[in-house]
């Protein structure tokens, strides 16, 4: 036994070697530059799709760090160099502040005004409210109408029960997602679950499986479920405008496959890959899409679902306190009806 | 913990009287159970929460149980441990913090030497299973990391009895470490929607030994003997490292350990009935 014990015991010390322990970076502007454009470079999963040239943009930025930059100044450059990604996933956090990329909604109509969805034509003052949904009924109590602004926002099978039951005279319903900026994937997956009359598959998913730009999983399927109990099965239409995104882009894309269902208005945001975080060696946080979604043909949804019918809301409508969209969507469930 | 001991005092005392009144001269095996706690210093590597090393303080508690098999009395022991850690850790500029919790089951047998008067040598090997979670709030989607594993190893102790002021002391020294087993490793990219609500675990477990898990956990133990009890204090430290899926994870732990040790006979099941003057609650 002695023997043996003085066997191994070497030999566990010497195969240490056999692990390779990374070195610990530097905290400095140079080695945390690096640091995150490696992230990017081995992680961030749409390089290739988004055909970005990231040893380039390595080119373009290194040059641009100097030792004798404020912290305010190389945190502005490498939020600019994550702008590049033009991905509203991808944010750098330090203590002093947050960046982000806006255009995704920014360059696009707002097709929203809470003043007009909260204003007497539609949800008026006496709305309900139940597991972060405010719904009431509108178009002379003929359609149901459900103002949904945060995936975040839990809700239970109870509350959809009490909120279905209440509109159950409604001949339709609008599920309005619009300005709602995302939240938990599986409540995406859950709020569709009550209109599918049977499981399909409505998207795929993969994730990076090595350093190179292309290295992916093989696709795994994402199911939608049908909800056991819970289920409308009338006529539906979805609003979503440039701001839904992320899971809410998720549920667009889901609903998409509703046979009674319609998407009215703009197209969504989109944010078809899953965040992950990390961090460089001076403590900031990046975030950053590094798992790929895809609808159900297999083509990405990163930058948005296209509606069924595009409506934008006219200035015209807004100055009289009306929804175009909310307009077009009962007018096109009348048609179903 | 104050009446806990007193308890188990009192049960040793009347156990001892009655006992050597009952039968001086048959043997009774006893089972030798240690309590320890621990302040702990944790250097936390875990790549798929973070690329930095964070590092914190926690605290442990560890129960054992050793007792000598029947057959081989002197010769052959066998020992189970359960040990639980929380540790709080942070990254080198504090802006971020990853809460570790853990629990490890094991179970092992000793061949005991006698080579040296009051040196006592124990070699033998152990299996175990290890369960933590490490969770970093700050990350989206991928929060929570879990160390998953199942390890056959060796374990070795030396201890050595020496007199201090007409009293007995104990200096032992403890080597572990795992030689095979399996290990739950995530796939870097992979998100736990993918993995827990999806269902995709492949790539996540992998065969461990000594090209992709090393572990060690070693310690300096002196036991004190006092009026009513056996006291220890020691040091220790765990160095675990291990990699798959192109990432390295890697653990350190630094424990200041105080604990107490005792004897105890155990009667359970049909036929291990204790004597009729042994009074049990369920009577």
């Amino acid at each position: 036994m002695k023997k043996i014990f003085l066997l191994i015991l070497p030999l566990l010390f010497s195969l240490n070697a056999c692990i390779n322990e990374p070195e610990a970076p530097k905290n400095t502007y140079e080695s945390n530059f690096e640091a995150l454009w490696k992230i990017i470079d081995t992680r961030y999963c749409y390089l290739d799709y988004k055909n970005i040239n990231w040893d380039s943009v390595h080119t373009v930025y290194k040059a641009r760090v100097d030792t004798n930059m404020t912290e305010y100044q190389f945190f502005d450059l490498l939020g600019e160099m994550l702008g590049e990604l033009k991905d509203g996933h991808v944010n750098l956090y330090s203590n002093f502040n947050r960046s982000r990329y806006w255009k995704w909604f920014s360059d696009y109509p707002a097709n929203f005004s809470s003043g007009i969805v909260y204003s007497d034509r539609y949800l008026g003052d006496n709305y309900y409210v139940a597991g972060g949904m405010r719904y009431g009924k509108i178009a002379g109590d003929s359609i149901g109408y459900i103002y949904y602004g945060d995936f975040s926002d839990q809700f239970s099978d109870t509350n959809i029960s009490y909120i279905f039951k209440y509109l159950s005279d409604c001949k339709a319903l609008i599920v309005d997602v619009r300005n709602n900026g995302g939240g938990y994937l599986n409540l995406s997956e859950q709020l569709a679950s009550y209109f599918f009359e049977q499981e399909m598959i409505t998207g795929y998913i993969q994730h990076k499986t090595g350093n190179g730009h292309s290295d992916f999983s093989e696709m795994k399927e994402l199911k939608t479920p049908s909800h056991k109990t819970i289920q409308w099965r009338r006529p539906v239409a979805v609003l979503s405008n440039r701001m839904s995104y992320s899971a809410t882009n998720s549920f667009v894309s889901r609903m998409k496959m509703v046979p009674n269902a319609i998407l009215v208005g703009d197209k969504s945001g989109g944010g078809g890959g899953l965040p992950l975080s990390s961090e460089i060696p001076n403590g900031w946080m990046v975030r950053f899409s590094s798992v790929p979604m895809y609808d159900a043909n297999k083509e990405h949804i990163e930058w948005g679902i296209d509606p069924h019918v595009k409506v934008d809301m006219s200035a015209a409508d807004i100055e009289r306190g009306v929804d175009s969209i909310i307009e077009k969507a009962v007018e096109e469930l009348k048609k179903r009806i | 913990m104050n009446r806990l001991i007193v308890l188990i005092y009192v049960c040793f005392i009347v156990l001892s009287f009655t006992f050597a009144q009952a039968d001086s001269t048959k043997q009774y095996l006893l089972t030798t159970s240690t309590e320890n706690i621990s302040l702990t210093t944790v250097d936390l590597l875990d790549p798929y929460l973070s690329p930095l090393v964070y590092t914190g303080v926690g605290v442990g508690y560890q129960h054992s149980d050793m007792k000598y098999f029947k057959k081989y009395v002197g010769k052959m022991s066998h020992e189970s441990r359960f040990s639980i850690l929380a540790a709080n850790t942070y990254n080198p500029q504090y802006s971020s913090s990853v809460n570790y919790v853990g629990g490890q089951y094991q179970w092992g047998m000793h061949y005991h030497f006698r080579p040296l008067e009051g040196l006592h040598l124990l070699a033998g090997g152990n299996a175990g299973a290890l369960m933590a979670v490490k969770s970093n709030e700050r990350n989206v989607n991928n929060p929570v990391n879990v160390d998953a594993a199942l390890d056959l190893g060796f374990s070795g102790i030396a201890s050595y009895d020496f007199s201090l002021w007409r009293k007995k002391f104990t200096l032992s020294f403890q080597l572990e470490f795992p030689l095979l087993g399996m290990m739950y490793v995530p796939m870097q990219g992979a998100s736990y929607y993918e993995m827990f609500t999806g269902g995709d675990l492949s790539n996540t477990l992998h065969f461990s030994s000594l090209h992709n898990r090393l572990a060690r956990t070693g310690g300096l133990k002196l036991e004190i003997p006092t009026k009513n009890s056996t006291w220890h204090v020691g040091i220790s430290t765990t160095k675990l490292k291990y990699e798959a899926n192109d990432l390295f994870f890697k653990q350190n732990n630094y424990n200041f350990n105080v604990g107490y040790t005792y004897d105890l006979y155990i009667f359970r099941g049909r036929k291990n009935l204790p004597p009729h003057n042994f009074i049990s609650v369920k009577q």
